[in-house]
Protein backbone atom coordinates (compact mmCIF):
# COMPACT_ATOMS: atom_id res chain seq x y z
CA UNK A 1 0.00 0.00 0.00
CA UNK A 2 1.33 3.41 -1.02
CA UNK A 3 1.63 5.97 1.75
CA UNK A 4 1.85 9.61 0.76
CA UNK A 5 3.43 10.47 4.09
CA UNK A 6 6.29 8.05 3.34
CA UNK A 7 6.98 9.51 -0.09
CA UNK A 8 7.42 13.08 1.15
CA UNK A 9 10.06 14.52 3.48
CA UNK A 10 10.08 17.70 5.51
CA UNK A 11 12.76 19.18 3.22
CA UNK A 12 10.34 18.69 0.33
CA UNK A 13 7.76 21.01 1.87
CA UNK A 14 7.77 24.73 1.00
CA UNK A 15 5.24 26.65 3.04
CA UNK A 16 5.74 29.95 1.25
CA UNK A 17 6.37 29.50 -2.44
CA UNK A 18 8.25 32.41 -3.94
CA UNK A 19 7.07 31.82 -7.50
CA UNK A 20 3.65 33.13 -8.50
CA UNK A 21 3.12 31.61 -11.91
CA UNK A 22 2.50 27.96 -12.85
CA UNK A 23 5.74 27.07 -14.65
CA UNK A 24 7.83 29.01 -12.12
CA UNK A 25 6.10 27.19 -9.24
CA UNK A 26 6.76 23.82 -10.86
CA UNK A 27 10.42 24.79 -11.36
CA UNK A 28 10.67 25.83 -7.72
CA UNK A 29 9.33 22.47 -6.53
CA UNK A 30 11.49 20.54 -9.01
CA UNK A 31 14.52 22.42 -7.64
CA UNK A 32 13.59 21.31 -4.14
CA UNK A 33 13.64 17.68 -5.26
CA UNK A 34 16.95 18.20 -7.07
CA UNK A 35 18.50 19.89 -4.02
CA UNK A 36 17.45 16.92 -1.92
CA UNK A 37 19.33 14.67 -4.33
CA UNK A 38 16.15 12.86 -5.36
CA UNK A 39 16.22 13.79 -9.04
CA UNK A 40 19.37 13.39 -11.07
CA UNK A 41 18.17 14.67 -14.43
CA UNK A 42 16.37 17.96 -13.75
CA UNK A 43 15.90 18.81 -17.42
CA UNK A 44 14.16 15.52 -18.27
CA UNK A 45 11.95 15.70 -15.21
CA UNK A 46 10.89 19.27 -15.90
CA UNK A 47 10.17 18.44 -19.54
CA UNK A 48 8.02 15.44 -18.52
CA UNK A 49 6.04 17.50 -16.01
CA UNK A 50 5.52 20.39 -18.44
CA UNK A 51 4.48 18.08 -21.28
CA UNK A 52 1.51 16.93 -19.23
CA UNK A 53 0.88 20.41 -17.93
CA UNK A 54 0.66 21.75 -21.48
CA UNK A 55 -1.92 19.15 -22.38
CA UNK A 56 -4.17 19.06 -19.38
CA UNK A 57 -5.10 20.87 -16.25
CA UNK A 58 -3.59 19.33 -13.13
CA UNK A 59 -5.50 21.90 -11.11
CA UNK A 60 -8.21 19.66 -9.67
CA UNK A 61 -10.20 22.58 -8.32
CA UNK A 62 -10.89 23.48 -4.68
CA UNK A 63 -7.59 25.40 -4.62
CA UNK A 64 -5.51 22.31 -5.28
CA UNK A 65 -3.11 21.33 -8.08
CA UNK A 66 -1.22 18.08 -8.51
CA UNK A 67 1.32 18.40 -11.32
CA UNK A 68 2.64 14.90 -11.99
CA UNK A 69 4.61 12.69 -14.33
CA UNK A 70 6.01 9.25 -14.78
CA UNK A 71 9.59 9.89 -15.68
CA UNK A 72 12.94 8.21 -16.19
CA UNK A 73 14.36 10.92 -13.92
CA UNK A 74 12.79 9.31 -10.83
CA UNK A 75 13.86 5.99 -9.37
CA UNK A 76 11.14 5.91 -6.73
CA UNK A 77 7.85 7.62 -5.90
CA UNK A 78 8.62 11.23 -4.89
CA UNK A 79 6.51 14.10 -3.62
CA UNK A 80 7.06 17.75 -2.90
CA UNK A 81 4.51 20.16 -1.49
CA UNK A 82 4.30 23.90 -1.96
CA UNK A 83 1.85 26.40 -0.53
CA UNK A 84 1.06 29.71 -2.15
CA UNK A 85 -0.70 32.45 -0.20
CA UNK A 86 -1.79 34.33 -3.31
CA UNK A 87 -2.64 31.23 -5.31
CA UNK A 88 -1.42 30.18 -8.73
CA UNK A 89 -3.40 29.79 -11.93
CA UNK A 90 -3.26 26.09 -12.85
CA UNK A 91 -6.09 26.40 -15.37
CA UNK A 92 -8.47 24.60 -13.01
CA UNK A 93 -11.95 23.93 -14.35
CA UNK A 94 -13.48 25.90 -11.50
CA UNK A 95 -11.30 28.88 -12.43
CA UNK A 96 -9.97 29.22 -8.90
CA UNK A 97 -6.26 29.69 -8.15
CA UNK A 98 -4.39 26.81 -6.56
CA UNK A 99 -2.96 27.37 -3.08
CA UNK A 100 -1.93 23.80 -2.28
CA UNK A 101 0.39 22.29 -4.87
CA UNK A 102 1.73 18.75 -4.72
CA UNK A 103 4.34 17.67 -7.25
CA UNK A 104 4.49 13.93 -7.90
CA UNK A 105 7.18 11.99 -9.72
CA UNK A 106 7.18 8.26 -10.25
CA UNK A 107 9.38 5.86 -12.19
CA UNK A 108 8.30 5.37 -15.79
CA UNK A 109 7.68 1.65 -15.32
CA UNK A 110 5.68 1.87 -12.11
CA UNK A 111 2.26 2.85 -13.37
CA UNK A 112 0.16 1.23 -10.66
CA UNK A 113 2.10 2.87 -7.82
CA UNK A 114 1.83 6.21 -9.59
CA UNK A 115 -1.93 5.93 -10.10
CA UNK A 116 -2.47 4.81 -6.52
CA UNK A 117 -0.47 7.77 -5.21
CA UNK A 118 -2.45 10.23 -7.32
CA UNK A 119 -5.72 8.64 -6.25
CA UNK A 120 -4.79 8.60 -2.59
CA UNK A 121 -3.63 12.21 -2.58
CA UNK A 122 -6.74 13.37 -4.47
CA UNK A 123 -8.92 11.58 -1.96
CA UNK A 124 -7.16 13.29 0.95
CA UNK A 125 -7.31 16.74 -0.67
CA UNK A 126 -10.96 16.36 -1.60
CA UNK A 127 -11.80 16.68 2.09
CA UNK A 128 -12.31 20.28 3.13
CA UNK A 129 -10.98 19.62 6.61
CA UNK A 130 -7.66 18.39 5.20
CA UNK A 131 -7.30 21.39 2.89
CA UNK A 132 -7.99 23.76 5.77
CA UNK A 133 -5.46 22.05 8.01
CA UNK A 134 -2.79 22.04 5.30
CA UNK A 135 -3.47 25.71 4.63
CA UNK A 136 -2.93 26.55 8.28
CA UNK A 137 0.00 24.25 9.07
CA UNK A 138 2.81 26.30 10.62
CA UNK A 139 5.71 23.93 9.95
CA UNK A 140 6.70 21.17 7.53
CA UNK A 141 6.55 18.75 10.46
CA UNK A 142 2.92 19.69 10.98
CA UNK A 143 2.18 19.04 7.29
CA UNK A 144 3.75 15.59 7.66
CA UNK A 145 1.62 14.92 10.72
CA UNK A 146 -1.57 15.93 8.90
CA UNK A 147 -0.76 13.63 5.98
CA UNK A 148 0.02 10.73 8.32
CA UNK A 149 -3.26 11.23 10.16
CA UNK A 150 -5.18 11.40 6.90
CA UNK A 151 -3.87 7.98 5.94
CA UNK B 1 -18.16 23.29 -31.98
CA UNK B 2 -17.90 20.85 -29.10
CA UNK B 3 -15.23 22.45 -26.99
CA UNK B 4 -16.07 20.53 -23.83
CA UNK B 5 -17.23 16.94 -23.75
CA UNK B 6 -18.38 15.57 -20.42
CA UNK B 7 -18.29 11.83 -19.81
CA UNK B 8 -20.04 10.50 -16.74
CA UNK B 9 -18.56 7.24 -15.48
CA UNK B 10 -19.47 4.78 -12.77
CA UNK B 11 -16.24 3.16 -11.62
CA UNK B 12 -18.10 0.07 -10.46
CA UNK B 13 -19.77 -0.57 -13.80
CA UNK B 14 -17.25 0.54 -16.42
CA UNK B 15 -14.10 -1.09 -17.71
CA UNK B 16 -11.35 1.11 -19.12
CA UNK B 17 -11.68 -0.51 -22.57
CA UNK B 18 -15.30 0.59 -22.78
CA UNK B 19 -14.16 4.20 -22.84
CA UNK B 20 -12.33 3.84 -26.16
CA UNK B 21 -15.29 5.26 -28.08
CA UNK B 22 -15.50 8.31 -25.85
CA UNK B 23 -11.75 8.92 -26.11
CA UNK B 24 -11.95 8.55 -29.91
CA UNK B 25 -14.79 11.04 -30.00
CA UNK B 26 -12.96 13.59 -27.85
CA UNK B 27 -9.93 13.16 -30.10
CA UNK B 28 -11.93 13.61 -33.31
CA UNK B 29 -13.76 16.65 -31.97
CA UNK B 30 -10.57 18.02 -30.38
CA UNK B 31 -12.64 18.59 -27.26
CA UNK B 32 -11.48 18.97 -23.70
CA UNK B 33 -12.73 15.80 -22.03
CA UNK B 34 -14.15 16.19 -18.54
CA UNK B 35 -14.52 12.82 -16.85
CA UNK B 36 -16.99 12.97 -14.01
CA UNK B 37 -17.73 10.38 -11.34
CA UNK B 38 -20.43 10.91 -8.74
CA UNK B 39 -20.54 9.26 -5.35
CA UNK B 40 -23.67 9.08 -3.21
CA UNK B 41 -23.76 11.62 -0.42
CA UNK B 42 -22.12 10.36 2.74
CA UNK B 43 -24.43 9.79 5.67
CA UNK B 44 -23.76 12.31 8.47
CA UNK B 45 -22.94 9.69 11.08
CA UNK B 46 -21.68 6.56 9.31
CA UNK B 47 -20.88 3.31 11.09
CA UNK B 48 -17.33 1.98 10.99
CA UNK B 49 -18.31 -0.52 8.27
CA UNK B 50 -20.02 2.17 6.17
CA UNK B 51 -16.98 4.41 6.54
CA UNK B 52 -14.71 1.61 5.33
CA UNK B 53 -17.02 0.90 2.40
CA UNK B 54 -16.97 4.56 1.51
CA UNK B 55 -13.17 4.69 1.72
CA UNK B 56 -12.87 1.75 -0.65
CA UNK B 57 -15.38 3.29 -3.07
CA UNK B 58 -13.52 6.62 -3.08
CA UNK B 59 -10.16 4.89 -3.59
CA UNK B 60 -11.54 2.78 -6.44
CA UNK B 61 -13.16 5.77 -8.12
CA UNK B 62 -10.08 8.02 -7.96
CA UNK B 63 -7.95 5.12 -9.20
CA UNK B 64 -10.28 4.63 -12.14
CA UNK B 65 -10.27 8.35 -12.96
CA UNK B 66 -6.47 8.46 -13.01
CA UNK B 67 -6.35 5.27 -15.12
CA UNK B 68 -8.49 7.12 -17.66
CA UNK B 69 -6.26 10.18 -17.40
CA UNK B 70 -3.16 8.09 -18.07
CA UNK B 71 -4.69 6.59 -21.23
CA UNK B 72 -5.91 10.02 -22.36
CA UNK B 73 -2.44 11.49 -21.82
CA UNK B 74 -0.96 8.75 -24.01
CA UNK B 75 -3.36 9.87 -26.73
CA UNK B 76 -2.53 13.54 -26.18
CA UNK B 77 -6.07 14.39 -25.16
CA UNK B 78 -6.96 17.37 -23.03
CA UNK B 79 -8.60 15.97 -19.93
CA UNK B 80 -9.90 17.08 -16.53
CA UNK B 81 -11.10 14.81 -13.75
CA UNK B 82 -13.96 15.50 -11.37
CA UNK B 83 -15.36 13.61 -8.43
CA UNK B 84 -18.56 14.95 -6.94
CA UNK B 85 -21.18 13.84 -4.47
CA UNK B 86 -24.92 13.73 -4.97
CA UNK B 87 -27.47 12.27 -7.36
CA UNK B 88 -25.90 11.56 -10.76
CA UNK B 89 -28.57 13.22 -12.92
CA UNK B 90 -28.57 16.46 -10.93
CA UNK B 91 -24.80 16.54 -10.59
CA UNK B 92 -24.19 15.92 -14.30
CA UNK B 93 -26.63 18.69 -15.21
CA UNK B 94 -25.04 21.06 -12.72
CA UNK B 95 -21.52 20.39 -14.06
CA UNK B 96 -22.76 20.79 -17.65
CA UNK B 97 -24.17 24.18 -16.76
CA UNK B 98 -21.31 25.40 -14.57
CA UNK B 99 -18.54 24.42 -16.95
CA UNK B 100 -20.26 25.23 -20.24
CA UNK B 101 -20.21 21.65 -21.50
CA UNK B 102 -21.30 21.28 -25.13
CA UNK B 103 -21.81 17.54 -25.32
CA UNK B 104 -22.48 14.84 -22.77
CA UNK B 105 -21.69 11.12 -23.00
CA UNK B 106 -22.32 8.19 -20.72
CA UNK B 107 -23.30 4.52 -20.52
CA UNK B 108 -26.58 2.83 -19.63
CA UNK B 109 -25.79 2.44 -15.95
CA UNK B 110 -28.22 0.78 -13.58
CA UNK B 111 -28.18 3.75 -11.22
CA UNK B 112 -28.78 6.36 -13.91
CA UNK B 113 -32.26 7.52 -14.92
CA UNK B 114 -31.76 8.36 -18.60
CA UNK B 115 -35.09 10.11 -19.01
CA UNK B 116 -34.51 12.29 -15.99
CA UNK B 117 -31.01 13.10 -17.19
CA UNK B 118 -32.30 14.13 -20.63
CA UNK B 119 -34.85 16.41 -18.96
CA UNK B 120 -32.23 17.99 -16.74
CA UNK B 121 -29.77 18.50 -19.58
CA UNK B 122 -32.23 20.53 -21.62
CA UNK B 123 -30.69 21.38 -24.97
CA UNK B 124 -27.27 19.80 -24.31
CA UNK B 125 -26.95 16.69 -26.49
CA UNK B 126 -26.46 13.35 -24.75
CA UNK B 127 -24.76 10.30 -26.27
CA UNK B 128 -25.20 6.83 -24.83
CA UNK B 129 -22.38 4.41 -25.49
CA UNK B 130 -22.92 0.65 -25.24
CA UNK B 131 -20.66 -1.77 -23.39
CA UNK B 132 -18.53 -2.20 -26.53
CA UNK B 133 -17.79 1.50 -26.36
CA UNK B 134 -19.80 2.34 -29.49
Amino acid sequence: MIRISEAIREEGIVLNLKAQEKVAVIKELVSVMVDMGLIQDEETFLADILKRENLESTGIGLGVAIPHARTTAASELLLAFGRSANGVDFDSLDGKPSHLIFLIAAPEENKSQYIMALARLSKILHKEEMRTRLSKAATPAEVMEILKEAE
Amino acid sequence: MYRRLLCYVDAGETRLEELEGVLDLASQLQSRLIVLAVLPEESPDPSKEKKQERDILEDRTWNFLYEIEDVAFGRELKISLMLEEGKPEETIASVVKSYEVDLCATFPYKGLDAELLLQKLGSTPLLFFNQEGR
